[in-house]
């Protein structure tokens, strides 16, 4: 069974068959699966990695002591993304989070994030404008409520469902679709900026 | 004919299923999206704000991986500590707790001690000096001018008066 878990590994994330409970025998395996995972998901909503590495060790320790909780309703992808969900809004409603967040040297910033960009063999100017464009979404998501910006992360990073992303945030549909569509206005009107700056130049 | 995708619309279609891995010449299934066939400003507008999203999940995919822990720091822990130390170790430990909180409490514990006539008369004694002492220090602040600062007032007082009559 394990290697069986093992060899599914190898397969996309998108691809993977419907995770069983069995996939919470073991901490190590439930790691190695889904940590890169909750880790993307915990960066990009904090901007923090040690932060983000913090509650990703959390997140772990935290689940398999809740093991027994989990009835295999939903996938372990989306409980575990509910438990870091949970330990980043703990964390981001303390003041001792926004000093050091004030602080903190491993913050990731729009050109640091940028950078992880591929350079595909495009022109250097469509490089350039690439670069730009996620560079403008960062900063644009970071001034996003929390909750839109939990719902954009999950959607367009995550590509969770809305029913799922429902699921994890505890909202209604309805209130999930309201606050990607703001988080998705304030990104328009961000590129609409940006584009009518460049044609002033 | 309705010009242009409605923001709703165009939001629509960026967040159905799939739209980000699509390769940027496909063009997405449905009615709504039918209109970006025939429409080149919101096809252009929705080509750019797709692949800005599309490439920001890249990035955050990449630096993730870069920087992603590669194992629990300490799987043995993963269980809670509470629910590892056996039953007999936490029986001891309390045990242990007890009988230091009985020692404590034996030496912080100060025997009463009843005051005799010597003591009584030792207090009374302090007493009258500290009321003398405060006594004083309030006469000293009902004067306009404390004892203590009185020759250093006088000189001050007549400078000022020949000053005055100079002018």
């Amino acid at each position: 069974m394990t290697s069986a878990i093992l060899n599914s590994q190898v397969l996309p994330a998108q691809a993977q068959p419907a995770p069983a409970t069995s996939t919470l025998e073991s901490v190590e395996i439930l790691y190695e699966r889904y940590s890169q995972r909750i880790f993307r998901f915990l960066l990009t909503s904090t901007r923090d990695r040690d932060l983000a590495e913090s509650l990703t060790q959390d997140t772990f320790i935290r689940a398999w002591a809740a093991r027994e909780q989990f009835r295999g309703d939903c996938s372990p992808s989306t409980w575990l993304t509910r438990i870091a969900l949970n330990l980043v809004r703990d964390h981001t409603r303390t003041n001792r989070f926004r000093f050091w967040k004030s602080v903190a040297n491993t913050a990731v910033d729009a050109t640091e994030f940028a950078g992880f960009l591929p350079d595909p063999n495009t022109s250097a100017e469509s490089s350039l404008i690439a670069h730009e464009q996620v560079g403008l979404v960062w900063q644009t998501v970071a001034t996003l409520t929390e909750r839109q910006r939990t719902v954009f992360i999950l959607r367009f990073v995550e590509e969770l469902s809305l029913s799922d992303i429902a699921e994890i945030t505890a909202m209604p549909m309805s209130t999930v679709k309201t606050h990607l569509y703001r988080g998705l206005a304030a990104i328009r009107a961000q590129h609409k900026l940006a584009a009518a700056r460049k044609d002033s130049l | 004919m309705n010009a242009h995708l409605t923001e709703s619309q165009l939001f629509a279609l960026l967040g159905s299923p799939g739209t980000l891995s699509q390769s940027a010449s496909s063009s997405p299934a449905g009615s709504d999206a039918a209109h970006l066939a025939n429409c080149a400003l919101c096809s252009a507008e929705f080509t750019v704000l797709r692949d800005s999203l599309s490439n920001f999940r890249v990035a955050a995919t990449n630096l993730s991986a870069l920087y992603t822990p590669t194992r629990l720091l300490d799987p043995a822990t993963a269980r809670p500590r509470f629910f590892t130390v056996p039953r007999a170790a936490w029986a001891t430990g309390l045990v242990a707790a007890m009988a230091l909180c009985t020692a404590s409490i034996n030496l912080l514990h100060k025997p009463v001690v009843h005051p005799t006539p010597a003591t009584q008369a030792e207090t009374a004694t302090a007493l009258e000096s500290d009321d003398a002492l405060l006594e004083g220090i309030n006469s000293d602040l009902s004067t306009s001018v404390a004892p203590s600062l009185q020759p250093l007032d006088v000189p001050a007082t007549t400078e000022t008066t020949s000053a005055t009559r100079n002018k």
